[in-house]
């Protein structure tokens, strides 16, 4: 992975030493809220509804051992004993004191970690696909790319000040596994047909009030064009977005506007003034940045195999093994997830017990590499099958076990009007509920494929908008509702949901998402036709007439379809 | 006669060196519980306390305490001091899950709402 040099230690160094200046002048009253309110949000420091909430970058998810061990002691010494990994592969803490962040800074900044730019209207954490360097699918490891992203976006003088936040990421592999359509700026590296690797260019995709689907606008772009490329796409955001309306700044907006034949024109009429110049990356500097992405010395074993792991083993760790373990390039390894997401349990959070333990399985058996998911968990991306079972022992006895990735369990929330200060409901208790409802085993893997997703405002940080079933947090005379969408996904076949009908109240939504369930099972030619696939072929109605028009004769639904 | 305010209010703000939850309490100081809160119960004791709660969050003379001070509305026929809106009742009460106990710390039942809360 990445290493800091000299200048990169110096900066954040500095940096950190510049906001405790920042912190001691507030604390003293020498500067006021609103004059230090865009310095702490600079640094990735919120004020939430309870508290101070801090952002920490976790750069395309990946992190090591010891960085892990550091954010264990943040949550431990300076908050109340947990994070939370965010939907950008991100940590979230939430209760730090504004008196203590120079210090933390500092801890972070000794294990090179930092807070810069997960805030504000700048690009924030490029993100990747969680599998890089180990899916047995993938055309290259996107993480040398989103490393040369980062590097280039880092404290960017000309974006600094964008219209809006900007997010970019990129996907290796035709699956797309980092929600590239749903970004600001996605980038899937293709193969051309003489081999040459190059990125399929996604722009103007988004959720939130408006969500979109990004276009692509360059279904195939050289790799040595890609900083430039980029710079012209920001240089034209930056210049044409809108200013004037929080609501409608992001580039989507934009390319919506103009239209994508228009704004693709604007970007390469921009791009042939600059390409071939400074931000050419010539091959050389490319593998220079791959170097750090080198895949750990794996022997390969092909005699070792999933299938044969599972045969005759005890069922709970067969199925953590069929659902969470993914194919490796080196034959006799897989990738682990490690699902955040236990039964009636808070999606996405860790203790500060749990990190310590996962880095400890990193550091033992997994060449020291953890991950964040976008979908709120962590994974393991090297480790060797005849070391699962210690691995999955270790994982059970820390209550991180659950054999659910994917299933109706593994759900994504935001942390929604529990902690957040725009959230107009809550989410994490109904994420509890329904993982309780729905958590037995068996139930679970007869439903199959599966994805919940929960926002607590219409911002969307709980990807509600490409969820097979969204729901969305609402406020309807001072009473949390909850609209249901159904059919969105955030894989390649990227689609929005629709909204199925009015919302439900919170004692409701819970028996209308069994109704859900129930009318698929009904519905699906095979087993093995999944909730998305069932939806597409017969549409809402079906759905739509379950939970709207199946009454008893007191005028409830009726849940016994 | 001061201008009647259609309910009760209280203060709220964020503390500064640790981002906590305070209200503005009795004798004018800042408070860490709902149940220590000045009720305002009219446009001239709003302002009064307006007045003096702003002065605690300016710098220069002592250092500031508090940021983002604002007013809560509470239910007037309560006994104890309950905010109108969920929003306020979770910011004065704390989250409402706790991954110490891998369950909700408290039903909504128990989120002090009354039978007939007034809508704002």
């Amino acid at each position: 992975m990445y290493r800091y040099d000299e200048f990169d230690h110096d900066f954040v160094t500095q940096r950190v030493a510049q906001f405790r200046d920042q912190v001691q002048r507030r604390l003293s009253g020498e500067i006021t809220e609103e004059a230090f309110k865009p310095l702490r949000l600079m640094n990735g420091v919120y004020l939430q509804l309870h508290a101070y909430m801090l952002r920490v970058a976790i750069p395309y998810g990946t992190l090591s051992g010891r960085q892990m061990r550091r954010l264990a002691r943040i949550a431990r010494v300076y908050d109340r004993g947990y994070g939370h990994f965010t939907t950008r592969q991100n940590i979230q803490f939430n209760w730090p004191k504004l008196e203590e962040l120079p210090d933390i800074l500092a801890e972070l900044a000794e294990v090179e970690m930092h807070a810069i730019q997960t805030s504000g209207n700048c690009i924030r954490n490029v993100t990747a696909d969680h599998l890089a360097g180990a899916a047995v699918d993938e055309h290259d490891d996107p993480r040398t790319y989103a490393e040369i992203i980062r590097q280039w976006s880092s404290l960017h003088p000309e974006f600094s000040f964008l219209p809006r936040k900007f997010k970019i990421a990129v996907t290796g592999a035709e699956r797309d596994r980092a929600a590239i359509r749903v970004h600001d700026i996605g980038l899937g590296i293709v193969r051309a047909d003489d081999g040459a690797l190059g990125f399929s260019v996604h722009v103007g995709g988004g959720q939130g009030r408006t969500p979109m689907i990004a276009k692509k606008i360059r279904p195939f772009l050289p790799v040595e064009h890609l900083l430039s490329y980029l710079e012209a796409i920001l240089r034209v955001y930056n210049r044409f977005g809108r200013r004037d309306n929080k609501y409608k700044a992001r580039i989507k907006i934009l390319v919506h506007e103009v239209g994508q034949e228009e704004f693709t024109r604007q970007v390469e009429e921009e791009w042939l003034s600059i390409r071939d110049g400074v931000f050419n990356l010539p091959e050389a500097a490319v593998a220079d940045i791959e170097a750090y992405f080198a895949p750990p010395p794996l022997v390969a074993d092909p005699t070792r195999t999933r299938e044969a792991l599972i045969a005759g083993a005890d069922a709970e760790f067969a199925r953590w093994v069929e659902r969470n373990t993914f194919a490796h390039k080196v034959p006799g390894h897989v990738a682990a997830t490690i699902s955040l997401k236990p039964i009636g349990g808070i999606p996405g959070d860790a203790t500060a017990e749990q990190m310590d333990a996962v880095a400890a399985l990193a550091e033992d058996y997994g060449h020291d590499e953890i991950r964040v998911a976008h979908d709120q968990n962590l994974v393991l991306p090297h480790l060797a099958i005849e070391d699962l079972w210690a691995v999955y022992s270790a994982l059970k006895a820390n209550g991180l076990a659950t054999g659910n990735v994917g299933l109706i369990s593994d759900i994504i929330a935001c942390p929604g009007l529990d902690y957040c200060a725009l959230a107009n409901a809550r989410s994490i208790p109904l994420a509890e509920r329904l993982s309780a409802r729905f958590g037995d085993a068996d139930r679970q893997r007869e439903i199959g494929d599966l994805k919940i997703k929960i926002s607590g405002c219409i911002n969307a940080c709980g990807h509600h908008h490409v969820g097979h079933i969204g729901i969305l947090g609402v406020d309807r005379k001072g009473e949390e509702f909850y609209q249901i969408s159904l059919g969105g996904s955030e894989a390649e076949d990227t689609s929005i949901g629709s909204i199925v009908g009015p919302a439900f109240s919170e004692a409701e939504v819970e028996d209308a998402i069994e109704t859900l369930v129930e009318t698929y099972l009904a519905a699906r030619l095979t087993p093995e036709e999944t909730f998305l696939q069932t939806y597409r072929r017969l549409g809402d109605e079906p759905f739509k007439h379950a939970l709207y028009d199946q009454r008893d004769r007191f005028g409830r639904l009726n849940h016994a379809a | 006669m001061s201008k009647a305010i259609p309910f009760p209010q209280i203060l709220t703000a964020n503390r500064l060196t640790d981002g906590i939850v305070v209200f503005w309490g009795h004798g004018d100081v800042w408070v860490a519980e709902i149940e220590e809160a000045q009720i305002l119960q009219d446009e001239r004791a709003l302002s009064v306390a307006r007045q003096h709660a702003d002065a605690t969050a300016k710098g220069a003379d002592g250092s500031p305490v508090v940021v983002e001070i604002y007013g809560i509305s509470v239910d007037p026929t309560a006994e104890v001091i309950v905010p109108v809106r969920l929003r306020e009742r979770i910011r004065a009460r704390g989250p409402t899950v706790s991954i110490a106990l891998n369950r909700s710390r408290f039903s909504t039942a128990d989120l002090f709402v009354p039978s007939a809360a007034p809508q704002e």
